[in-house]
């Protein structure tokens, strides 16, 4: 967890454990893992379980960096409180040839034209978090690098479709209480469908928090900007979103937040 | 799928101590297995040498000469080291590229050693770290003579997979296109065979080093032309993501060069970018009006660092520098931090135009000039 | 200025005749206008107007909590959100693959004279599943039932495609774009049956309890300042303790200072004119040698 960025979460009002879908959007070139390190240690810290969909990383990336922060991630999925499916294993699995019912694999269509080529992957989410909603215990789905999807040749309205299905899997219980859902997309002008899709799953987000990296080049101070945008934190009546900006710095354990124009190379 | 016995795509430290790779060292900054990809200057820029089971992305040059190179140098290294090697190219054939490998050389190249002298004009950049130097009798990292090529004594014995897309299996569904559906199946099958998985137990003793030259070109297909509203490079990205989970997942390092000057669409060069995980973009000076400039007479191009990514970690390499420039000597090639020329005319005054002035937004110091300043 | 002068005072309190058959109220990622929506829902209910609501992206419980059920008129939830397509049952509640009058029709025509007004929460979720023309051809026969009072369809104009949006504008009596300005800020237009097109630029406030209020036409220019300021002004500006820029109101205020050199110039302009001994007083013009 990044004191830091408990602390922006925490000026914007925010707590994660209020649930909703949090947006969080990073660029071809700047990563998400920092945030994300920061909710999987948060949901390891609270001892909430966490349903882990990783498609751009290996889960031994985020183990690796959790091991450096003092967090022993494998054992946690080891003990099934993380729950881990891993993208890139997966689509190993498709082209091994070896599985013999190939039309219930999250990734079938990739060898198969069909019609919900995501309902798959959305069934076993379902499966994997179904003992905590029968539980009634507060989860997090983290969903890393949606947007990858698009490489495989899913137009973005299906991708959409997907995240409205996992959106419903976080929804609320009798007592109003909702889970939490984090979907990481990349954002790039000039990718159209994925900026795009970034936009219609910030429609439906209770917070998109955008990374970006500098747009005058790179520096050793600064590794980009954040932008937090909180959408109707005080009820529907408020129509503009809340916003603040931020600068962030990764280092070796942590990921620091400070105010534009207050880097170490400034002050 | 997750479960008991998820096993990282990276070796811990302690692995690495009991198989001992030829051509392998961690990284100083994380436990990361590193192997160079034949080119010094290059391997200190992405952070000591490429990690195992990534991917470098490289943006070839226009004409595609200095890309080649850096094909034939990453080669060049694997042979050294004995490791298992596959080139695919459909642009010439792989057998052109591979008997054309630079030759090793023990020497260190006499234009390094004259780099340490003392420095009496510029004598402020002598605190500055030269590029390093790879140390003598390391087994990281070779020295190769670009004017010899490498004797087939040293390359018959190589494990080398060439491929040219002269055998080819119809495509299935979303990797439609027949060049990337074989190709992927034959680094599967290879990746199969001589068990390079992370998921297979027996001890690695051997890394896969992938060349794959020009992919996306017309000859692979036609995706280059098209736009993503139509669908039609799928086949190109799908075949990227498969051979990324392929060299995550395994004892592999991949090194892809793409004519991305010849993409319409610039979503799909971002999407490759996103795919790999070092990405940089060769500007060649050839036929362009730098090639004249006095600012670079010195060099031979522009090298550009699009993308460093941090694995296994949160902070990517850093650089101390954001210019970068490639020289082509006789005998091999370097990247070196782009520095401007001294002024060695006998005129003291200088001429009204500034040679300064007309690459525009370079400079010695930092890079483009930004548009707006982040602080 | 009067509530029932401004369009959108009209609009929100029910007052335009005949009330707009269709109306599309579209938002952005940027500003959110779902409060507007529960707004213009809420007046159907008061008016005892029956709202058949087909949401798509909130469940209905989210949404009790901010229209007044105990209103005159009465509530109806069609549920798109919980299962659009049928991942999670063969026999989903609503399925957003059926044209819409398909899912409304049992209730649109038989719900006993009174009127109903349909509400379309998220259209772009819906265009998800079906074609953009059967949509569009949907929509135009709902508006035309004969107990319809008004269609309200809200989407986000970012997400929904260019070709969607300006069909929608074609069959939409009544187009209400909201804008990221401070304060809010809608886009209005209006085709009267008579032919008449209005377009208006209006500004308003929403209370907590869901009230459109002071409503005016926006007065252009600071709403353009709003707008069309950079990304990296608004960075400065909320970074900055001080003010960068000036409101209306100081803006007059500084116009009007008294700078201490302006003071001798307060009373117009004089020629002070010591006349001197050798003035030429005649009437004779002094250029008359020249030949013009």
């Amino acid at each position: 967890m990044f004191e830091s960025v408990k602390s922006a979460l925490g000026g914007s009002g925010v707590a994660v454990e209020d649930g909703g879908l949090i947006l969080i959007s990073e660029t071809a070139t700047t990563s998400a893992s920092g945030l994300l390190t920061h909710f999987l240690a948060s949901g390891v810290t609270n001892s909430h379980p966490v349903c882990f969909l990783t498609m751009q990383h290996t889960w031994g990336h985020y183990c690796n960096i959790g091991s450096k922060l003092g967090f022993n991630l494998k054992q946690h999925s080891d003990q099934s409180t993380i729950k881990v499916i891993e993208g890139l294993k997966l689509l190993n699995e498709v082209l091994d040839g070896g599985i013999e019912d190939i039309e219930d694999h999250p990734f079938a269509f990739i060898l198969k034209t069909c019609e919900d080529p995501l309902r798959n992957l959305y069934k076993l989410i379902k499966q994997t978090v179904q003992p905590w909603r029968d539980d009634c215990k507060y989860f997090l789905i983290i969903i890393e690098n949606i947007t990858s999807l698009l490489n495989l040749g899913i137009q973005t309205k299906d991708i959409a479709i997907f995240s409205h299905y996992c959106k419903n899997l976080i929804h609320i219980g009798p007592n109003n209480a909702s889970d939490s859902l984090i979907v990481v997309t990349r954002d790039d002008e000039k990718d159209e469908d994925a900026s795009s899709l970034t936009k219609i799953i910030s429609h439906s987000a209770v917070m998109h928090m955008s990374l970006r990296g500098l747009s005058s080049g790179l520096s050793r101070e600064v590794h980009g900007d954040l932008k937090i945008t909180v959408f109707n934190g005080l009820g529907p009546h408020q129509c503009l979103p809340v916003v603040h900006y931020f600068q962030f710095k990764l280092e070796d354990k942590n990921m620091k937040l400070f105010a534009p124009g207050t880097s170490a190379n400034v002050l | 799928m997750s479960g008991p016995g998820v096993v990282s795509s990276f070796q811990k430290k302690g692995k690495t101590k009991v198989v001992s790779i030829p051509g392998t060292r961690p990284s100083i900054h994380n436990s990361q297995l590193l192997l160079s990809c034949g080119i010094p200057s290059l391997d200190y820029l992405i952070g000591g040498g490429l990690p195992v089971g990534s991917i470098i992305l490289i943006e070839q040059d226009r004409y595609d000469v200095y890309s080649k190179l850096f094909l034939k140098y990453f080669l060049a290294e694997g042979v050294m080291n004995n490791h298992m090697l596959t080139l695919a190219s459909l642009d010439v054939p792989p057998q052109a590229i591979t008997s054309d490998l630079p030759a090793p050389t023990d020497t260190e190249p006499e234009e390094v050693s004259a780099a340490s002298k003392q420095m009496t004009i510029a004598w402020r950049y002598q605190s500055k770290t030269s590029q390093p130097k790879t140390s003598v009798g390391n087994r990281f990292g070779h020295n190769y003579d670009l004017t010899k090529s490498m004797g087939t004594e040293l390359t018959s014995n190589i494990d080398m997979a060439l491929w040219d897309g002269s055998e080819l299996e119809e495509g299935r569904g979303m990797l439609k296109n027949k060049n990337y559906w074989s190709l992927l199946q034959v680094i599967k099958k290879r990746i199969e065979s001589s068990n390079l998985a992370t998921s297979s137990n027996k001890a690695k003793t051997n890394v896969l080093r992938l060349g794959l030259h020009s992919v996306g070109s017309p000859l692979w297909g036609s995706e280059f032309g098209y736009q993503e509203k139509d669908h039609k490079w799928q086949s190109l990205t799908t075949f990227l993501f498969m051979l990324r989970a392929l060299v995550r997942t395994s004892f592999s390092v991949c090194m892809v060069t793409v004519p991305a000057h010849l993409f319409t669409d610039p979503a799909l060069l971002l999407r490759l970018q996103a795919l790999a995980d070092f990405v940089v973009r060769l500007e060649s000076f050839q036929g362009s009006e730098k090639e004249t400039n006095p600012v670079f007479k010195d060099y031979h191009g522009l090298f550009h660092i699009v993308k460093l990514a941090a694995i296994n970690s949160l902070v990517p390499p850093i650089l101390d520098s954001t210019d970068w420039v490639f020289k082509l000597k006789r005998r091999k090639l370097t990247i070196e931090r782009l520095h401007l020329p001294p002024e060695l005319s006998e005129t003291v005054n200088r001429n009204q135009e500034d040679p300064l002035n007309k690459p525009i937004g370079l400079s010695c110091i930092g890079g483009n000039l930004p548009k707006n300043l982040d602080f | 200025m009067n509530m029932s002068k401004t369009y959108l005072g009209k609009i929100f309190r029910r007052t335009e005749i005949p009330t707009p058959r269709t109306l599309l109220l579209t938002d952005s990622a940027k500003v959110c206008g779902r409060g507007l929506l529960y707004a213009l829902v809420n007046s159907h209910l008061g008016s005892s107007t029956d709202v058949l609501y087909l949401t798509t992206c909130l469940s209905p419980q989210e949404i009790r909590r901010f229209v007044k059920e105990e209103a005159s008129g009465k509530l109806e939830f069609y549920n798109g959100a919980k299962d659009p397509c049928g991942w999670d049952s063969d026999a989903p509640e609503v399925s957003l693959q059926l044209p819409l009058q398909e899912i409304l029709r049992h209730k649109t025509t038989a719900a006993g004279g009174g009127k109903v007004a349909i509400v379309v929460d998220r259209l772009e979720d819906v265009n998800y599943h079906q074609e953009s023309s059967q949509l569009v051809r949907s929509l135009h026969m709902l508006s035309a039932g004969d107990n319809v009072e008004q269609v309200i369809v809200y989407c986000g104009r970012d997400v929904v495609p260019e070709s969607m949006l300006a069909a929608l504008c074609h069959i939409a009596a009544a187009t209400v774009h909201l804008l990221p300005t401070s304060p809010c800020s809608c886009r209005l237009v209006l085709r009267k049956p008579s032919g008449k097109v209005i377009k208006a630029h209006e500004e308003f406030t929403l209370t907590p309890d869901l009230q459109v209020q002071d409503v005016q036409p926006a007065k252009s220019i600071r709403t353009q300042h709003v707008s069309e300021s950079s990304e990296t002004d608004v960075i400065l500006a909320a970074q900055t303790t001080f003010s960068l820029a000036l409101t209306e109101d100081q803006r007059i205020a500084k116009n009007s200072l008294l700078l201490p050199h302006t003071r001798v110039q307060t009373q117009g302009g004089h020629i002070h004119y010591t006349p001197d001994d050798v003035d030429d007083w005649d009437d004779d013009d002094p250029d008359d040698d020249l030949d013009i």
